[in-house]
């Protein structure tokens, strides 16, 4: 297990109109471009809007092969999903394999369906790609930031996120540190069938809660110690500001959006 | 041959751009009973090495054998060989991972098997073979230990495994003068009952009082394997590689240059005692 592989949708850094792009803006175009998949009913539109990935990827100015690493984690449930449908579709036969058969309507849902699920996680992906957590927590903030008046934590909850995302990595390479410790002494996490090895690594649940806690003893500490007092009344070193740019986005974003939408009712 | 590396590589992170090449071709056996001190400046691949050598770390080339068989074709073995080459961190904070002293020392042999009114007088034994009291330490959490006593917890964790082979990677680091004698003196007694020793160490008057053959290592390969007395005369070597003489023989080398000593080179108090006795024609007792 290293942290690489793990990397889903992880920051590029990069120097692009997608990076510079006002996070919150992102995250709102992000969550319509997602919604507005879902209204697709057509194979043809689907493959048209999976166009819009290597265009974004362009315009990000991430690798494509940094872009599809994102789907690694979810190969198996695409080609799972992909093969449900191919065979368990009533329709015209295409093809036999033992008790299985493939239908032409099959393939048709298989593609279409596989071909949604991996888009839905593409696109959301450029946003984790282009956009710092650091950046993501204070949009989250922001956005939310008017409830607020209703007493609710709202910085408190970013800060939150913002604590969690930074000690992912973290709490991994701890994982992996406790692993080593257990195998020296015995602990076997690489034989036998998936279930032992799953329940292998229920020991290792417990050391690991117990060093979370003390690292955040640690961090709370070290917080007070610089002098951190909470949401009230404290400034920012980066100000979310709204942009010419970030407008002419929304718009042209929202626009090519309702098209997609708009086919639906239009074919 | 206990354990028997053959033209080992390691590389960190391969095929990313911050790959780095930790160990390059490296051969070496140990055998039953021996005591190794692996030496070398910092970075040299110490640790890596002996991860690869505790199979905890699978090399990225070459072959790791135990007894014979190459440990990475037999997985479902590995449990069984990584006690027999039982390994001790070099930061023993990362070794603890159990609530209590005794959960921790007692986590092989309750995963093992060992039936449970054989587990206390095990652990107690681990920890007394370290110089830790039971009694007074069972119910400690390791966290709360000092450095000294944590690094004497986690080599109880390993010896209580009772291996062939025993690696210390700087396990007497952050002990007080008396503590690392003591140490020293507990991993001697471990060694005459046949357990084969290898310790990594940067103090070389503790591998001139222990060790029976240094392998030292520097930009991940071996430039030196044998006793220490042909170790120690490696002069260019050791300076290339920034590390010092014993202080016994730095202060055999002033003599010797005086006129005042001659014969071996001696690496230990001991030694030295009995050298400087015969040159002033005393009879060493
Ligand atoms: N997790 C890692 N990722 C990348 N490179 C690493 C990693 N661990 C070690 N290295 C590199 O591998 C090389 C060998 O490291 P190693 O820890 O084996 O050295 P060492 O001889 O034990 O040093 P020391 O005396 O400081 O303990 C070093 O150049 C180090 O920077
Ligand atoms: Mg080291």
């Amino acid at each position: 297990m290293n942290g690489r592989s793990l990397a889903l949708g992880q920051y590029y850094p990069a120097r692009s109109a997608l990076h510079t792009l006002d996070p919150r803006v992102k995250l709102l175009l992000m969550l319509a471009l997602v919604t507005a998949i879902f209204f697709i009913n057509n194979l043809a539109v689907m493959v048209a809007a999976g166009l819009l990935v290597p265009v974004l990827a362009t315009v990000a100015k991430v690798p494509y092969s940094w872009v599809i690493r994102g789907l690694r984690p979810l190969l198996f449930i695409l080609i799972l999903t992909f093969f449900i449908h191919v065979f368990f579709t009533p329709g015209a036969r295409l093809a036999a394999i033992g008790p299985l058969t493939a239908t032409r309507a099959g393939l048709r849902n298989g593609a279409f369906y596989s071909l949604r699920l991996g888009l839905v996680v593409l696109f959301s992906s450029f946003v984790t790609l282009t956009t710092t957590p650091v950046q993501l927590t204070d949009a989250i903030e922001s956005i939310f930031g008017p409830l607020k008046k209703f007493r609710l934590p709202v910085h408190e909850v970013a800060l939150m996120m913002t604590i969690a995302l930074r000690f992912i990595p973290t709490l991994l390479s701890e994982a992996e540190t406790i692993m080593q410790a257990q195998k020296a002494r015995g602990a076997d996490f690489e034989s036998g069938h998936i279930f032992k090895r799953a329940k292998s690594f229920v020991p290792l649940l417990i050391p690991l809660f117990i060093s979370a806690f003390r690292r955040a003893d640690e961090l709370a500490l070290a917080m007070e110690a610089r002098g951190y007092a909470g949401g009230e009344g404290r400034t920012r070193l980066h100000v979310l500001k709204v942009r010419a740019a970030d407008v002419v986005w929304l718009i042209g974003g929202l626009a090519v959006i309702a098209l997609v939408v708009g086919v639906r009712w239009a074919v | 041959m206990l354990v028997e590396l053959g033209a080992v590589g390691y590389t960190y992170l391969p095929r990313s751009e911050a790959a780095a090449q930790a160990l390059a071709d490296v051969s070496l056996t140990v055998g039953s009973g021996e005591f190794i001190a692996l030496i070398g400046p910092t970075g040299s691949g110490k640790s890596t090495l002996v991860q690869i050598m505790a199979g905890l770390v699978k090399p990225t080339s070459g072959r790791v054998k135990f007894e014979g068989n190459d440990i990475w074709l037999e997985k479902a073995r590995l449990p069984e060989r990584r006690r027999l080459v039982g390994l001790v961190f070099q930061e023993p904070e990362k070794q603890l991972f159990e609530m209590t002293v005794e959960d921790d020392v007692a986590f092989w042999p309750r995963n093992a098997g060992v039936s449970a009114e054989a587990v206390p007088e095990m652990t107690r034994a681990a920890l007394e073979a370290v110089g830790l009291d039971y009694p007074s330490y069972r119910e400690r959490s390791p966290f709360t230990l000092s450095g000294g006593e944590m690094r004497r917890v986690a080599i109880a964790g390993i010896v209580v495994m009772n291996p062939r082979v025993l690696i210390l990677d700087e396990s007497t680091v952050g002990l007080d003068a008396r503590g690392r004698m003591d140490l020293a003196g507990r991993i001697r007694a471990l060694n005459q009952k046949d357990t084969a020793i290898v310790m990594v160490s940067h103090d070389m008057d503790e591998v001139a009082e222990s060790a029976d053959r240094v392998i030292m290592l520097a930009q991940g390969g071996i430039v030196f394997d044998g006793p220490p007395r042909e170790a120690f005369k490696q002069t260019d070597l050791l300076a290339g590689i920034d590390l010092e003489l014993p202080q016994v023989a730095r202060i055999a080398a002033r003599l010797r240059r005086q006129g005042l000593l001659g014969g071996r080179l001696p690496l230990t108090l001991a030694e030295i005692e009995s050298d400087i006795l015969t040159a002033f024609g005393k009879v060493p007792e």
